[in-house]
């Protein structure tokens, strides 16, 4: 490196050195993937976001369980199993709105973002093949990788609905018990349908069916 | 170069240059608009916390009761949360679809850049749209207005009299007027880029013409 690539900054001992981009394809190539992978963190640090947000909500939700039970304090007229149906509802709504961010919006941005950069790495193969081998690794061994995405918040929405089910079911088998029960069945099979949707996605997956497509197609 | 008629190469580097601070820009400002999220998200929560905490006090160690303080609390959260929304899906998001425009010329003039944003335009919606996003806000709003008239129907025991519909008639009329406003203050991407770039053929094309 010559003289001319060292900036010498202020008066102390620091010195700066600095890469001069060449005006040559292989360079920007190089300028390019690194910007893709850096737009590929970006969303995966916004989906976390998302992920730990989730977490809170249901860690929040537990606190709640716990005080209720604990019967410190008197909650007058109001049902308790109504107030538990309450909590875990109004959780999953929380719940699904976050997934509805991290699944429906970001993981579409970060897909069109590796799509991009599997494209560049089929340009210009001394880029490496990461995003290659990340196809073959979670699109070849898996039937269906995005819903690993999904699950963390379908899991999470069921077991909440799953206890709101219950508590509804008690509420009302102190009044009928046929209406408990039929509201237990009609309830579950609404949880059933909406887990489904949550982890095959309302049309959220669209891009990633693409991913998948476009795969397969080339083997 | 002796004839002096050698065509000189294509500058790569203003265009790389300009192309990563524009993506950097966009980054950024998606960042700001995943806090105000993240914000709206750990509001809707504390307010949930707020009214339960609400019910549990005696209501004898309050001045007004429970169902009141539920209209006081969830009001002032829907407010903010509406303001928060304005901010991001009117203000922040022009800001960087400012920047995405931008991108989109940039992708269309080189042919060597990567089409990020126009594969994200074939796309039946864009993942980014604010009207997308404005779901996130109609649904936290629409839970907190879901939430005061179940209070106060509950305060009034669930009867089936007049003044019990009319509630209910309002509820219902509120949660559409809240999801009316935000849809109707957030535009698709499409129509925001609209003025500025031609996108006619942009949607006419298909995924796999990039392939």
């Amino acid at each position: 490196m010559s003289d001319d690539n060292i900036e010498i900054t202020g008066d102390t001992d620091e010195v700066d050195i600095i890469d001069y981009i060449e005006n040559d394809i292989n360079t920007i190539a190089f300028g390019l993937d690194s910007k893709m992978r850096s737009l590929q963190c970006h969303y995966t640090i916004l989906k976390t976001r998302y992920k730990k947000l989730a977490y809170t909500w249901l860690i929040a939700t537990f606190i709640g369980y716990s005080y209720f039970l604990k019967g410190a304090e008197d909650f007058g007229h109001l049902d308790h199993y109504l107030i538990f149906f309450a909590l875990s509802l109004l959780s999953s709504i929380g719940l699904y709105l976050l997934y509805f961010l991290d699944i429906g919006i970001y993981q579409q941005m970060a897909e069109a973002v590796f799509l991009e950069a599997e494209s560049l790495e089929k340009k210009f193969p001394f880029l490496g093949a990461t995003n290659k081998n990340i196809m073959s690794l979670l699109v070849e061994e898996t039937s269906y990788p995005l819903v690993y995405e999904a699950i963390l918040y379908g899991g999470f929405t069921t077991m909440l609905l799953v206890v709101a089910n219950v508590s509804l079911f008690f509420y009302f088998s102190q009044f009928n018990v046929y209406l408990a029960f039929s509201s237990l069945f009609i309830f579950f099979a609404l949880i059933i349908l909406l887990e489904l949707s949550l982890i095959f996605g309302f049309n959220f997956f669209k891009m990633s069916r693409h991913v998948q497509k476009k795969f397969k197609k080339k083997n | 170069m002796s004839d002096g008629t050698e065509e000189k190469p294509e500058n790569l580097i203003i265009p790389f240059g300009v192309y990563s601070r524009l993506i950097e820009d966009i980054k950024h400002y998606e960042t700001v608009q995943a806090t105000y999220r993240a914000m709206t998200s750990s509001l809707l929560l504390a307010t949930y916390a707020a009214i339960g905490f609400m019910y549990s006090i005696k209501p004898s160690s309050l001045p007004l009761n429970a169902p009141t303080w539920a209209c006081f609390i969830g009001g002032i959260s829907l407010a903010i949360i509406f303001t928060m929304a304005i901010l991001d899906l009117f203000f922040q998001e022009r800001l960087m679809i400012a920047n995405a425009i931008e991108v989109l010329k940039f992708e269309a003039k080189y042919a060597w850049l990567p089409k990020i944003q126009h594969r994200l335009l074939t796309l039946t919606s864009h993942p980014s749209s604010p009207k997308k996003k404005a779901w996130f806000y109609i649904g936290c709003g629409d839970s907190l207005i879901l939430v005061i008239g179940l209070a106060i129907l509950y305060h009034n025991n669930f009867t089936l009299n007049v003044l019990n519909i009319v509630i209910a008639v309002c509820v219902l009329f509120f949660l559409w007027l809240y999801g009316y406003l935000l849809r109707r203050i957030s535009k698709s991407f499409e129509d925001l880029i609209r003025k500025h770039f031609d996108f006619a053929q942009i949607k006419k094309m298909k995924l796999e013409e990039y392939e």
